[in-house]
């Protein structure tokens, strides 16, 4: 009888230890998505800061209107929000 | 790269590859703590009927293992707005269409084992920015949410603002209200700051604080939580801007949410003809939330037309048509602000004076008006011409060139842009008439202000403004008709008899103000949302 708690003791402590390391591959790869996530939008961020970023900003605006848009006055249209 | 917020990557040299290998930094405990902070929260929803103590030991084991949970969770169960929780939680960012479909597509061809990864492969796959990432959320069940990301942001205060802020700053009183706008990167809503919250629902005091003594919108140190609505009511009562709408799209489709809006009108994609470009197709991109969603309260019976219409265009795509109803908005007095009243005869002249108000835009028919004055000044008529308005360029030059013509000529006309609330007000108490042959409105808010002040008024003899024309006070014509317009200022100012009639029938009229135009919209919009749930 006491051969098979051990046993069972053995089964029960090798089953937890198991799970254990499922438990640590789960959150090994939780943290390693958090930090990517994270890394990449500080990524995106810091890329919007610079200066190369900002001075071509207008650039990218343009290439966003349509030809009869530039007819018209540009920040306006970009600067208006329909209020009603 | 050398920007101090991303400092503590690691860079590998490789002799092999021709970049360098970037590792990006653990993430910081705030950000993991957060992280579990929401999981726990959807989980105490999710995983409500496991036994006690559950949530608590899974979350015991790490992030990673409750996140684990929760995805098996929603692949076993198949339920749209579980999953949409799921993904609010761990990416601290309401979904799109597109990346919903991605992961619950994902997960109906993974093994339960490998479901977790595929999460994180699909959102890695969606190049969203994720800037919530160390938010924590507060899941709101038990109170309609409301976005009202412009008026909290903006100090800006027109037609869509007034009627947000008018309402608002009443609910708030009466009702359990969670209020909310858009967190960085246009994520998810969040909490209001205490200034955010003033400029919706306490605007009239705002309004008078000094702009150099206002604090600052987000105070130092303000770290708002997220707020997810979850099986309760959804209001939008603004008209969403780009960079929302998919999202908005997306919770009306998939979050389990009852999603119910004002509907102001559809000029942009209706009167398509007569605006900018951009705007019909920003609008165009908003109709996909509107198509979406349950109920839509528009402010007239005729923007309720426009609505139901489009709600019918909508089933052929097979989408249950939104329930459209009618709560016209208040007809009130403009507040004039705190500048002193003008004085009645104080330098005024004697001639009468004719006052249009509102944006110039083609579809107001400035230059009908400005026909109109011409025509009878070439009568012989003495009268003034005041117009009380913005515009874009584009349309204003028009009306500049024309309203120079005519004072080079002598006549009595004035163009005021950017006048201030006392000077509308001013405007209207000093005015014979308004005129407002407008051809596509959702309302005619000039038209109900001028009657509210007793103030007989030329419209429009369909739509919105002939709404507001039936319950007297109005001599309306066809705004294509120029000379019906010119016939109908013609006899206002010069037939006594039909002036004093419409003045008694302004004053006459039965007044509507902002405490019943917001108790009837709640009765009419967020009731029937609110009883769908409960």
């Amino acid at each position: 009888m006491a051969a098979l708690e051990e046993r069972v003791a053995e089964l029960e402590a090798s089953r937890d230890g198991l799970q254990a390391e499922l438990d640590a591959i789960l959150n090994r790869a939780t943290d390693r998505w958090l930090s990517a996530a994270n890394f990449e939008s500080d990524a995106l961020a810091a890329m919007q800061q610079t200066v190369s970023w900002r001075v071509t900003k207008p650039l990218r605006v343009v290439r966003g209107l349509r030809p009869g848009d530039i007819t018209g006055s540009i920040s306006g249209r970009l600067a208006s929000r329909r209020d009603g | 790269m050398t920007d101090s917020r991303l400092g503590a990557a690691s860079v590998a040299p490789s002799a092999s590859a021709p970049f360098d290998a970037v590792t990006p930094p653990p993430p910081s405990p705030a950000t993991t703590a957060a992280l579990g902070q929401r999981l726990g929260a959807a989980a105490a929803v999710l995983l409500a009927g496991h036994p006690a103590g559950h949530v608590d030991d899974l979350l015991a084991r790490g992030n990673g293992v409750l996140a684990d949970a929760l995805v098996r969770h929603v692949q076993q169960t198949k339920v749209d707005s579980e999953l949409w929780l799921v993904l609010v939680a761990l990416t601290a960012a309401f979904p799109d269409v597109e990346f919903f479909l991605g992961v619950r597509r994902s997960l109906g061809v993974t093994a339960p084992e490998f479901a977790l990864s595929s999460v994180f492969e699909t959102i890695q796959q969606s190049y969203r920015p994720l800037k919530c990432l160390d938010s924590e959320l507060e899941i709101v069940t038990d109170r309609p949410v409301a976005d009202v990301d412009f008026c909290a942001k903006y100090d800006h205060n027109t037609g869509i603002q007034r009627v947000v802020r008018e309402t608002f700053s009443r609910w708030i009183g009466d009702h359990e209200l969670e209020l909310a706008c858009w967190s960085a990167g246009d994520n998810a809503l969040r909490e209001l700051s205490p200034v955010e919250r003033r400029r919706v629902v306490d605007w009239d005091a705002w309004k008078q604080t000094p702009p150099a003594s206002r604090p600052t919108s987000t105070p130092p140190g303000f770290r708002p939580r997220l707020v997810v609505p979850y099986a309760t009511t959804v209001l939008l009562p603004e008209v969403a801007r780009d960079g929302y709408w998919s999202a908005l799209s997306s919770l009306a489709q998939f979050s389990g949410n009852r999603v119910g809006l004002i509907g102001y009108d559809t000029i942009p994609i209706a009167s398509a003809d007569l605006i900018a470009e951009n705007e019909s197709e920003k609008f165009a991109k908003y109709l996909s939330i509107v198509k979406n969603a349950d109920r839509v309260a528009a402010i007239s019976a005729s923007a309720a037309d426009e609505f139901r219409g489009f709600a019918r265009a909508a089933s052929a795509q097979g989408i249950p048509p939104a329930t459209v109803v009618s709560v016209p908005l208040a007809v009130q007095t403009p507040t004039r602000g705190t500048a002193p009243a003008r004085r009645a005869g104080q330098g005024r002249p004697a001639s009468k004076l004719v006052l249009m108000v509102g944006n110039q835009e083609p579809r107001k028919n400035n230059l009908a008006v400005l026909f109109a004055a011409e025509t009878l000044w070439r009568e012989g008529l003495d009268f003034r011409l005041r117009m009380i308005g913005g515009g874009s360029s584009e349309y204003t030059r028009f009306v500049d060139r024309e309203v120079k013509r005519l004072a080079r000529a002598g006549h009595a006309v004035e163009l005021l842009r950017g006048a201030p609330d006392s000077v509308l007000v001013d405007s209207y108490a000093e005015a014979h008439c308004t005129v407002f042959p407008s051809t596509h409105e959702g309302f005619g808010l000039p038209v109900a202000e001028s009657l509210a002040m007793g103030v007989p008024s030329i419209t429009t003899d369909y739509g919105s403004t002939l709404e507001i024309a039936e319950g007297g006070g109005c001599l309306t014509v066809d705004p294509r008709d120029d000379r019906q317009l010119v016939a109908a200022l013609r006899s206002m100012l010069t037939e006594p008899g039909v002036h004093e009639r419409l003045v008694a029938e302004a004053e006459a009229r039965p007044p509507r103000d902002w405490n019943d135009y917001a108790a009837e919209l709640w009765h009419d919009l967020v009731d029937p949302l609110e009883r769908d749930l409960r």
